[in-house]
This record gives C-alpha cells, sequence and structure tokens, in this order.
C-alpha cells in the first residue's frame, strides 16, 4: 500500500475539504428549497399546528310581537367540547364525561366518532351544559383531559308554553337535515329550525357562523385567541316583526287552558295578519333548545293530547253549524234560496229517505226564513236545503270557498282539510254504496267534511271583507343584520263566490247571532260595537262534541276574525262564544285607547 | 498566546456556543417547568467548564497527551464497563453527580481518536498489512460496542466515521477503504438477493482490479459469501416483531407517532423560518412546544424557525469554517500522531454536524446526535471544546517549530 506521503496528504485533505463542502451544500440546497420556495407550504402547515380554527355559533333572530315584545331570544350557554388529540384512552374518557353528563358512554362515543375531524379539531359532545357540571369538569380538569367549554347562544323561550307552537322549536340538525341542506350551510350539530317559524323562516333567523383562531400548544391546550388574527365576527340571523298580538294572544291561550284543549286564531280581515294563533295544550320550546330531561321528554311525546301539534293549522274538524253560513251562500248563489225563502217547518226532526234527522233544539223552531234559521241555528232548514242543493252543488260551492285548501299561512305543515264529492263517497262507500242523503248532515257541518280552524277565520274574515281571501300572515316584516328590511305584503289568494248583496244577507244572519233575543251567541255581543259570529257543535264519535265559534266585529266593516274551537267541550255557543267575547273586549279597548290618544294628539 | 493561537477557530466556536446558548434560552423560555427554563444557564456553566477545559488541553504539552493516550483509553473503557454494569438491563447513558450528568460516549470520542491515532502513528502500515487494519478496527469497537449497548446507536456510529475518516487520512486508497468495509456492505446488501449479486460482482472487480494476493483476496471473498449466506437465514428465523425492533431502531423515523412525528415538526419549523426567520422567541412550532427535544437534537430547527435561511447560513458557514481549519491543523501537524488526532477529531465534528442538521431538514434519520457547541448538553461541550483545545494545540506546535 502507499506510503502516507506529503502529496498524498494534500491530495487527501483536498478530498475532504470537497467532501465536507459537498454535504453542506446539499444540506443549504435543501434548506434554500424548504425555507424560500416552500416556505408557505411548511408556515401553513405550522399555522394548521398551532391554530385552531373555531366556529362562533351566530345568534338566531329575535322574534317580536307587532309592539315590540319579544317572544323570542338567545341566551349564553355553555357547549362541552373534547380536543381528541389530547385524550389517550377514548373508552375511559367517553366513560368518564358520559358519568358527569349522566348520559350513556356508547352515545358519548357515538357523537366522538361522527363529529371527529381530525385530531386536533375540538368535537363538541354537548350543548348547554349546567352550570354544575361545568364547574365540576373544570375543577378536575387533570381528570378530563382534552375537555373544554365555549359559550355559546341557546334558544330562549321567556314566554315558556305561550305560543310555543307558532315559533316551534330548534334542533340540533341530524343526518336528514343534512340531507336536504344542498347549499352544505350547516355541519352535523349545528342548530337548525325543527318546526313553526323557526322553520319556515330558518334562512333569515340562522345568521352567519364566525369564526376565531385559537392558539393551540402540542399537548392541545388552549391559549386564547390569537393576538394579530382577528376573529371573523358571527352576524345574528334576521329579526321577525310578527303581525302577533301578544296581549291578545295570552288572553286567548289563558282562556283555553282554563277550557281544556282547542284552538285559536284571530286575523285581520283586511289583509290577513294574524293577531292570535293559539294552541292547547301547548309545551315549552325550551325544552328543545338545551338539555333535554328525559322525563320532561317523555312526557310530551306521551301526552295523549299531543300538545306538539298544532291545532290552528293542523287540527282537522267537522266545522259544524258554522258551515250552515255556506250552506246558505250557495243557496242564495244559485237562486235555489232567498233571503225570505222559507221551507217545510222545523218539528224539531225531519225525514229523509227512510231515516229521521233530529234539528239540535227538539222542540223544533217552527217556520223560519233564512236569515232566522243562521240566528237559531235550524238543523232542518238547511237539510233541506242542502237536500234542494244536492251533493254536487253544494260540494262544488265549498271547493270554490276554498275548503279543502291550504290557506298558505306562512309555517310549515299546514293541513288543507277535506271537501268530500260524489267521487270521494264512490270511492269510500262503492259506486252505489251511499245516498243522496249524506248532503242532509253535510249541509250542517257534520260528517266527512274536515276543515282547519286557521281555514274557517280565514273564511269567515272574507265573509265580513266583502268576499276577499287574503293568505293569512305571520310575519310583518324581517330586519335583517345588514340590508334592507323586506315588507312582507298582504296577498290576496282569492275570492268567495259569493255576491255583495248576498253577503250582506249572510252578515245579517250573522249580527242577529249575537243580537237577536232568540240568537244562539248572545253572550258575545258587546254594548257598542257589532260583532257577527257563528256557533257550531261539532260531533265527535271519540267521545264529547267540539264547541264551535267564529265572528268578526265590527260587523259593518270588520277589523277582526276570530276563531275558536274548544275540544270537548259541547256546545258553541255556551263554551266558545264567552272567549271570543275576551278577546274582542280587549282588542277593542285597545282599539279605543289608541283612538283617544290619537285625538289627543289632535288636539 | 499570541500570534500562535488560532483565533478564528476559537471565536468561531465560541461564537457557535453562545447562539446556542441564546437558542436554548428561545427553546425553553415559554416552557410551563422553571428547572426546563434555567436550562440556557446550566449551559452557560457547562460552556465555561469547557473553555476551562479547552485551555488544560491546549496547555498540557503535546507529549503528554500522546504519551497517555492508551491510559485515557482503558479509564474509559473501564468506565463504560461501569456504567453498563451499573445500568441494570435498563437504558442509561449517564452517570448522575449531583445537578449535572457526564455522558461518558462523549468522553469516549476524545480517548478512542487519541488512541488509535497514538497506534496508527507507532506502527506504520506496511503495503497489504491486514493486522493493522483489524487491531484498529477492535480499538474502535470495543468501546462502540459498548456504547452500542447503552443503547446509543448515534454515538457508536461516529466511531466508525472515525474508522473510515483516519483510514482515508493514513493514505489506503478508497478502493481497499471499501474492500475493508465490503461485510458491512455484504450485510446490508443481502437483504435483496439481486442487490447482493450486483455487490458480489462489483466486489469480485475491485479485488482483481486491486490485484490483491491470492490469501488476501480469497478472504475477503469468502468473508464477504459468507456473510451473504448467513443473513438471510438469520433474518428469516427472526420474529416479526424482532424485525419491527431492528427496523425502528435503524430508522426511527419510519414510526410515524414517534420520530417520524419529530421529523415532521422539524421540517415544518424550518420551512416556516423562511428567509430571515419569525424573528428572536417567535415561532409557533418552538413557542407551542411542538418540536420535541428541541433544546437537544432539534436545536437547528429554532434556529431555522427564528432566524430563516440566513440565519442557518451564518450557522453552517462558521462550522464550514472550524471543520476547514480542523483539517488544515491536521494537513500541516507536525508529527504523524498529531496529524491523525486532529483529522480523527475533526471528523467527529463533521459527521455529527452534517448527521444532526441533515436530520433536522428530513435529510437524515433520527440518531439522537447532538449538535457540536449548540445543542444542549455538558459533556459534548467539553469534548468539542477539548477537541478545539487539542487542535489549537498542534497549531501552536506547528506555529512554533
Amino acid at each position: 500500500m502507499i506510503a502516507d506521503s506529503p502529496e498524498r496528504r494534500k491530495t487527501n485533505y483536498r478530498i475532504l475539504i470537497f467532501a465536507i463542502l459537498a454535504f453542506m451544500m446539499f444540506i443549504v440546497v435543501k434548506l434554500f428549497g424548504m425555507q424560500l420556495f416552500s416556505g408557505g407550504v411548511y408556515r401553513k402547515a405550522s399555522e394548521k399546528n398551532s391554530v385552531r380554527v373555531v366556529p362562533i355559533s351566530a345568534p338566531r333572530g329575535f322574534i317580536k310581537d307587532r309592539g315590540g315584545t319579544i317572544l323570542v331570544k338567545n341566551r349564553p350557554s355553555y357547549s362541552m367540547y373534547m380536543v381528541p388529540y389530547e385524550v389517550r384512552n377514548l373508552d375511559s374518557t367517553s366513560y368518564k364525561i358520559a358519568e358527569v353528563l349522566r348520559e350513556n358512554p356508547a352515545e358519548v362515543k357515538n357523537r366522538i366518532n361522527q363529529g371527529w375531524k381530525g385530531r386536533f379539531q375540538p368535537i363538541r359532545l354537548k350543548r348547554d351544559v349546567d352550570f354544575a357540571t361545568v364547574c365540576y369538569v373544570e375543577e378536575h380538569a387533570l381528570d378530563f383531559p382534552g375537555i373544554m367549554f365555549q359559550v355559546e347562544p341557546t334558544r330562549l323561550y321567556p314566554e315558556t308554553d305561550f305560543g310555543s307552537h307558532i315559533w316551534g322549536y330548534v334542533g340540533e340538525a341530524a343526518a336528514e337535515d343534512l340531507e336536504e341542506d344542498v347549499d352544505e350551510r350547516y355541519a352535523l350539530g349545528d342548530i337548525v329550525g325543527k318546526e313553526g317559524l323557526e322553520k319556515q323562516y330558518e334562512e333569515y333567523l340562522q345568521g352567519v357562523n364566525g369564526l376565531k383562531y385559537i392558539e393551540i400548544t402540542a399537548a392541545g391546550k388552549m391559549l386564547g385567541e390569537l393576538a394579530d388574527k382577528e376573529r371573523i365576527k358571527p352576524l345574528r340571523g334576521s329579526e321577525l316583526i310578527l303581525e302577533l298580538d301578544w296581549e291578545l294572544q295570552n288572553i286567548a291561550e289563558k282562556e283555553l287552558l282554563e277550557r281544556g284543549s282547542g284552538a285559536i286564531v284571530a286575523l285581520d280581515p283586511r289583509d290577513g295578519a294574524v293577531r292570535v294563533m293559539a294552541s292547547v295544550p301547548n309545551f315549552d320550546a325550551n325544552l328543545f333548545s338545551g338539555v333535554v330531561s328525559r322525563e320532561a321528554w317523555d312526557a310530551v311525546m306521551s301526552d295523549s293530547l299531543h300538545p306538539l301539534y298544532n291545532r290552528s293549522i293542523k287540527g282537522t274538524y267537522p266545522p259544524g253549524s258554522t258551515m250552515k253560513l255556506f250552506t246558505a251562500a250557495a243557496g242564495l248563489e244559485n237562486g235555489l234560496a232567498e233571503e225570505e225563502t222559507t221551507f217545510d217547518p222545523c218539528l224539531g226532526a225531519r225525514r229523509f229517505g227512510n231515516r229521521s234527522f233530529r234539528c239540535w233544539r227538539l222542540g223544533g223552531h217552527g217556520s223560519l226564513d233564512l236569515v232566522g234559521a243562521i240566528i237559531q241555528s235550524c238543523d232542518v232548514y238547511f237539510y233541506q236545503l242542502g237536500v234542494k242543493e244536492g251533493l254536487d252543488l253544494w260540494s262544488k260551492f265549498c271547493k270554490d270557498s276554498r275548503f279543502g285548501m291550504r290557506t298558505g299561512i306562512d309555517l310549515p305543515g299546514e293541513f288543507a282539510g277535506l271537501v268530500p264529492s260524489a267521487g270521494y263517497f264512490d270511492k269510500r262507500y262503492g259506486k252505489n254504496g251511499w245516498t243522496r242523503y249524506l248532503v242532509v248532515n253535510l249541509a250542517i257541518g257534520q260528517g266527512e267534511l274536515l276543515v282547519t280552524p286557521l281555514q274557517m277565520a280565514v273564511l269567515f274574515a272574507a265573509l265580513g271583507n266583502g268576499g276577499v281571501v287574503y293568505k293569512p300572515r305571520l310575519v310583518s316584516r324581517i330586519i335583517p343584520n345588514i340590508g334592507n328590511i323586506i315588507e312582507n305584503q298582504p296577498e290576496i289568494v282569492g275570492s268567495l263566490p259569493v255576491s255583495e248583496e248576498n253577503l250582506e244577507v249572510l252578515k245579517k244572519g250573522l249580527l242577529g247571532v249575537t243580537t237577536h233575543e232568540r240568537g244562539t251567541a248572545r253572550v258575545a255581543s258587546l254594548r257598542d260595537i257589532n260583532v257577527g259570529g257563528k256557533t257550531g257543535t261539532a260531533q265527535n264519535p271519540h267521545g264529547e262534541d267540539h264547541a264551535w265559534f267564529i265572528c268578526f266585529a265590527p260587523v259593518e266593516n270588520p277589523e277582526i276574525a276570530v276563531g275558536i274551537i274548544i275540544e270537548n267541550a259541547g256546545h258553541g255557543g255556551s263554551v266558545a262564544a264567552p272567549v271570543a267575547k275576551q278577546i274582542l273586549l280587549k282588542y277593542f279597548e285597545d282599539y279605543r285607547a289608541n283612538r283617544n290618544t290619537e285625538k289627543k294628539t289632535d288636539i | 498566546m499570541g500570534k500562535t493561537f488560532g483565533w478564528s477557530l476559537f471565536a468561531a466556536a465560541l461564537i457557535l456556543s453562545i447562539i446556542g446558548i441564546l437558542l436554548i434560552y428561545a427553546a425553553t423560555y415559554y416552557s410551563s417547568s422553571p428547572e426546563t427554563q434555567s436550562l440556557f444557564l446550566k449551559q452557560l456553566i457547562w460552556l465555561g467548564i469547557g473553555l476551562a477545559v479547552c485551555i488544560g488541553v491546549y496547555f498540557i504539552p503535546l507529549k503528554i497527551h500522546e504519551a497517555f493516550s492508551f491510559v485515557y483509553y482503558f479509564v474509559i473503557i473501564v468506565v463504560l464497563l461501569v456504567l453498563l454494569a451499573t445500568s441494570g438491563g435498563g437504558a442509561r447513558r449517564w452517570f448522575y453527580l449531583g445537578e449535572f450528568n457526564i455522558q461518558p460516549s462523549e468522553l469516549a470520542k476524545f480517548a478512542v481518536v487519541l488512541a488509535i491515532s497514538r497506534y496508527m502513528a507507532f506502527r506504520k502500515m506496511k503495503p497489504g498489512d491486514l493486522l493493522w487494519v483489524f487491531v484498529i478496527l477492535l480499538l474502535i469497537s470495543v468501546p462502540a460496542a459498548l456504547i452500542l449497548f447503552q443503547p446509543d446507536l448515534g454515538s457508536s456510529l461516529v466511531f466508525f466515521a472515525v474508522f473510515i475518516a483516519m483510514l482515508f487520512w493514513s493514505g489506503i486508497p478508497l478502493a481497499r477503504i471499501i474492500l475493508i468495509l465490503s461485510p458491512i456492505i455484504s450485510l446490508i446488501c443481502a437483504f435483496h438477493w439481486f442487490s447482493w449479486a450486483v455487490f458480489f460482482f462489483l466486489l469480485l472487480v475491485l479485488v482483481f482490479v486491486s490485484r490483491l494476493r491470492i490469501p488476501q483476496g480469497s478472504f475477503f471473498i469468502t468473508v464477504n459469501l459468507a456473510v451473504g449466506m448467513i443473513t438471510p437465514i438469520m433474518w428469516n428465523k427472526l420474529h416479526d416483531y424482532q424485525k419491527m425492533r431492528i427496523m425502528t431502531f435503524l430508522d426511527p423515523g419510519q414510526d410515524p407517532r414517534g420520530a417520524g412525528y419529530q421529523i415532521i415538526q422539524s421540517k415544518i419549523a424550518v420551512g416556516a423560518g423562511g428567509l430571515f426567520g419569525q424573528g428572536f422567541l417567535q415561532g409557533t412550532q418552538t413557542k407551542l412546544n411542538f418540536l420535541p427535544e428541541q433544546h437537544t437534537d432539534f436545536i437547528f430547527s429554532v434556529l431555522a424557525e427564528q432566524f430563516g435561511f440566513v440565519g442557518c447560513l451564518i450557522v453552517m458557514l462558521l462550522f464550514v469554517w472550524i471543520l476547514y481549519r480542523g483539517l488544515a491543523i491536521a494537513l500541516k501537524a507536525r508529527n504523524q500522531f498529531y496529524s491523525y488526532a486532529a483529522c480523527g477529531l475533526t471528523a467527529v465534528l463533521v459527521f455529527q454536524v452534517v448527521i444532526n442538521i441533515g436530520m433536522t431538514v428530513g435529510l437524515m434519520p433520527v440518531t439522537g446526535l447532538p449538535l457540536p457547541f449548540m445543542s444542549y448538553g455538558g459533556s459534548s461541550m467539553v469534548f468539542f471544546w477539548a477537541a478545539i483545545g487539542f487542535l489549537l494545540a498542534v497549531n501552536r506546535d506547528w506555529q512554533e517549530y
């Protein structure tokens, strides 16, 4: 081998220096590439490492009545989040969390799996955790690694049970909500409107979630918001101003609660604005926005009276004698009856075919004209009128008057009701399985004909206002956080097929109901305002009859129409009409008070 | 100290040490433990000790180092044996002396380099002297094996880097060095029959071209054949978990939750630094403790994140200057011992700088070797300052001569 000569050394020295420089250059090139070319990528990666983007839930818009009373708002609450990164043992952690939340560990684990967006992204485990639990977990923070709390708005219904059917309730978006959500506005667990106005006006109420940038250590510990990256503030959802009159609503709900179950709808016949919409039994919408205790949930769900059910728009009942107005109108319009027309006198019952049909008044009404028959609600009179009209004509008139058709109110899930026709009976009983005398019962509002309280209120409003059918509206204005106010304009959807003169005839009858000495609803009359109304008793095969009373006032130029049904309460005149009076009294008291102040300012 | 003192070498090392202390301060600034936060003060004390050792080594006559080199060697072997014997089967790399820990493997580097140099200088190699190579290999293998069992793969690899560098420095042609290393290459290639076949063919060519004598040639061929045959058989006899253990031992970067995670975080820190860095005490990777071992093995990532490409370049230039001076001193050294020792000590520096920075930027596997002068660690600091002291002494010796 070659000796270590100085020349050889020198060469080796050069080779080594060259090797070192080559190594170093290699590293420098790598550094150059990483720091100057891909610097942005790595910086983003480091940001992603250390900065969590945490959504800030936008508060939903408030809901106010026409006078500005806040009916629906928000309250701050604690949501429990988990940062998976810090959780060593998912099983034991979810067990411990389930224990403090008093839930099933499998359920908690399921929520973690569903919410998983990466090991650094916080998962919301529960909304609206009660303060005692928050304190307990914070005090025992070491036992709950990766658990943190965020303050988030929770829907608050300060009026608890009252009005709950109007706004409905909110809940966490479930898988099926996300399927409908084409624009991908929601993530699993976001709050969405599930019923009522909350659902109908979801896109307005919802608001836009904000973002905040939270700095986090490698251990998953939150250090607070990033100083140099400002949070994007959430945008509160639009405010809904309702046509509702909260004082009237209060009276309506209280009166209903005293009398059992039922519904009340009050509208302005001049534009379709809904002043009252009550349905009893009601429920506390707060149940759904936060912690739902199992007992409370079970109580609501197992209640045989179905408190979640909005009877105003979903309850379908036979209209009872309130239908006589429309049987009368059909007769008037088709030249089969006039104001003075009389039929065979009422003797308490009348035979059609081989069956006898009774009048509600066993003693009979004697001979009455059309107006008198309305005032006294004589069944026998309308039996005869109905038979004279026949099923086809009667049924067509009802359909033309928009029975069996949704009113188009701004609430989800409205029912249309049902107008039976020959085709319907053919299908139900077979081609020759029914007699033409079915119309006898239909003419006085019993049998297969089904209506909702809202429909009756809308149609009576039309009787009062000259035949114009307005689409009922709960919302009058939508006030967005930014941008222009949206006015919910009155909308005419149709008109009653009844002439002005004939409407006047009907009104005469309606006024008589409250003013005539034999009127069925004299209790509903007011001292100096003419009330026109009609009582009804809907036969109920499942129990006591339902009591109807539908009215409007003042008769000459109606400002308010009220439809009332009280379930299983018997006769409309004695049970439902006094409730109407309470509402009308309150309404006109305010009306006069307003007039007085106007006068004062004039002087 | 005057003209004969290598000021530039000393200054470069001192600047690197001070930068190191600043970076340790930055790396531990946001730590929650006050003990960790004060590590830079400890390192300052270690720098003081290192400077003292440097001056000490510098002023002890080189003759004495030469004479005592084997004494150093045997002392350190005994120390390593004691460490291994007292480890009780677990991992142990340090002796605990109150507040400070001593890592004998660092001190062993100095002793081993001096001992080999002494041997290489004392018994000049004659052509075809395989025994010479084997004695050196033995001198290296004993401490390397003791350190490997600590276990500290990185540090034991340092010795083999030194071995190769010093063989090269002795004037053995590269081809011959490859021949000497061929059994190890054979071992690695044996994991695939094709790569081994290619290797074996090249080995035959190399043996033929080197014009080895028949016994020597056949020796290399036999050894390589044996290694190539036995390795696959041995490997297949291992259980899967044993294979895994060996694989992660050789390349910890493969484990994404362990060292792989470290590499990713380190690369992010380096890349995020950009041209000028995010500024002293800034940078989220360090601040939020995403970098593992950031004050020890990954101190360079802290530098890269806070001072950027420019900072890295300055530090690397300082290292290059030290390495250049080290080799220049080795070249000019007045006798063979000084020359070998200077080269060996410089080789340790080169190896650790390249491996550490290479690891930081993701070019090299994670080995746990500290960055000279900069990583937190007293023993390493003391060793490298001792090396500087020795290089300065050789420099003075040459200047005075």
